[in-house]
């Protein structure tokens, strides 16, 4: 699919339509409605294994749904390929359960890593950058 | 009424325990062989999605560059070691059997072909995927089990660019030069070893053993390496890439991987040195 992503602000931000997921025979999600207003607080309760893993991989792309719509500002992500997705991803900040850091660099380096890909930050900048975000948590840089 | 019988006793799996047996056979072939083309199939799209995302911007140079070190310039080490092994090896074995035949003048060039042609591509290919497929496959693995994987994917980092391709790309740029390497030190070694036992200097050597190797026994035995470097960089990142199970799965990625380079990596040289001849003759 090669449609170039395009958001509209004023869209709302997260919005989900007849949402079906389902590995094999179990059916994970059926059918779920879901819209989030901007400014809202979602909270998604529910046990172990009632898919609320699954509707936020849904969410962010890294799954796909067997059917149903999932649009970001208004722009459907459903079905669209990895590279079309980095518009939207870029906007979303997404914290998995084990923190999921790059156990490889250090953590300056961890914050550098999204700097140096998707900004046009000289490297006097992004070292500048990283250290006020570390300082912000109380640590070095 | 006896039909319906025997039909009835031909589905009572406890009076017919052979039958029994031999559908849990049945069952267990099929799903080997689902499993078989289902890697295959899922091969495939990865191979597409990393020749893809390879080919198109934005290029990770650096990474690619860091890759190329710890694949390449890391080997170094081992690749020049097993060459140099298979050099002594080589002037040790043939030379006996050369004298029985009076034919030991020709030791030189048996050790310089046998290098160029075969033992050093294959050899530097071997070790490469036992050093390089293992580390991958554990890297990759133990990134995929810690969801690291998919925090790159959600940071709009594409993980097949950034992981597979630097890797894939890397090992085909290092093992052509990795083989240069082995060549180069079996032939010097098999010297050293060569003069040890009668002493021969390394410049008549030399002109002895490489005064009839021409580019076409150099150069596509030394490039099809790059097609050893493909097999390895694609398997182990693949089998990385698909790591469930957490340690013991890292554990098994790390296995599979080397053992399917190499696997695949012995097929294809049977392969290519057909094709080799077919297209470039001695």
């Amino acid at each position: 699919m090669a449609n170039n992503p395009k958001l509209i602000e004023s869209a709302p931000p997260i919005a989900a339509q007849r949402l079906c997921k389902s590995f094999g025979e179990h059916i994970v999600l059926n059918g779920i409605d879901l819209a989030v207003a901007r400014n809202e607080t979602l909270v998604v309760l529910g046990r172990s294994g009632t898919g609320k893993s699954v509707l936020l991989k849904l969410i962010v792309g890294l799954q796909q749904p067997n059917s149903g719509s999932i649009r970001i500002h208004g722009q459907e992500i459903a079905g669209v390929e990895m590279d079309e997705l980095s518009t939207v991803r870029k906007k979303i900040g997404f914290l998995f359960q084990q923190a999921a850091l790059y156990d490889s660099m250090t953590v300056g380096d961890n914050v550098e890593f999204s700097l140096l890909r998707h900004t046009k930050l000289s490297e006097g900048e992004r070292k500048t950058r990283v250290g006020e975000l570390l300082a912000g948590v109380g640590m070095d840089g | 009424m006896s039909l319906i019988v025997v039909m009835a006793a031909l589905t009572n799996y406890s009076t017919f325990p052979w039958r029994s047996r031999w559908l849990d056979f049945w069952r267990g072939v099929k799903g080997l062989l689902k499993s078989f083309f289902e890697w295959f199939g899922d091969l495939g799209f990865f191979c597409g999605r990393v020749a893809r995302a390879a080919v198109s911007a934005p290029f990770e140079g650096s990474e690619l560059i860091r890759q190329m070190d710890a694949i390449g310039a890391k080997s170094l080490p081992l690749v020049a070691l097993a060459g140099a092994a298979t050099g002594v090896v080589l002037s040790l074995q043939t030379r006996d059997s050369l004298a029985r035949f009076g034919a030991k003048a020709l030791l030189p060039a048996i050790i310089a072909f046998s290098l160029i042609k075969e033992s050093g591509p294959v050899i530097t290919g071997l070790v490469v995927s036992g050093r390089v497929g293992a580390g991958i496959g554990a890297e990759l693995g133990s990134m995929k089990v810690t969801d690291q994987i998919d925090a790159i994917e959600v940071g709009a980092v594409n993980p097949y660019r950034f992981l597979a391709a630097t890797r894939v790309l890397a090992c085909i740029l290092m093992l052509p030069l990795l083989t240069l390497a082995a060549d180069a030190c079996g032939i010097l070694s098999g010297w050293v070893s060569s003069t040890l036992t009668e002493s021969i200097t390394l410049r008549h050597f030399l002109a002895s053993g490489m005064k009839d190797v021409r580019f076409n026994d150099f150069l596509p035995p030394t490039f099809k390496t790059a097609a050893f470097g493909l097999i390895i960089g694609l398997v182990s990142c693949f089998q990385g890439m698909r790591t469930q199970g957490g340690t013991k799965g890292v554990g098994r990625s790390a296995t599979s991987s080397v053992v399917l380079s190499s696997l695949f990596i012995i097929l294809a040289d049977v392969v290519l040195v057909r094709v080799i001849q077919v297209f470039f003759p001695s």
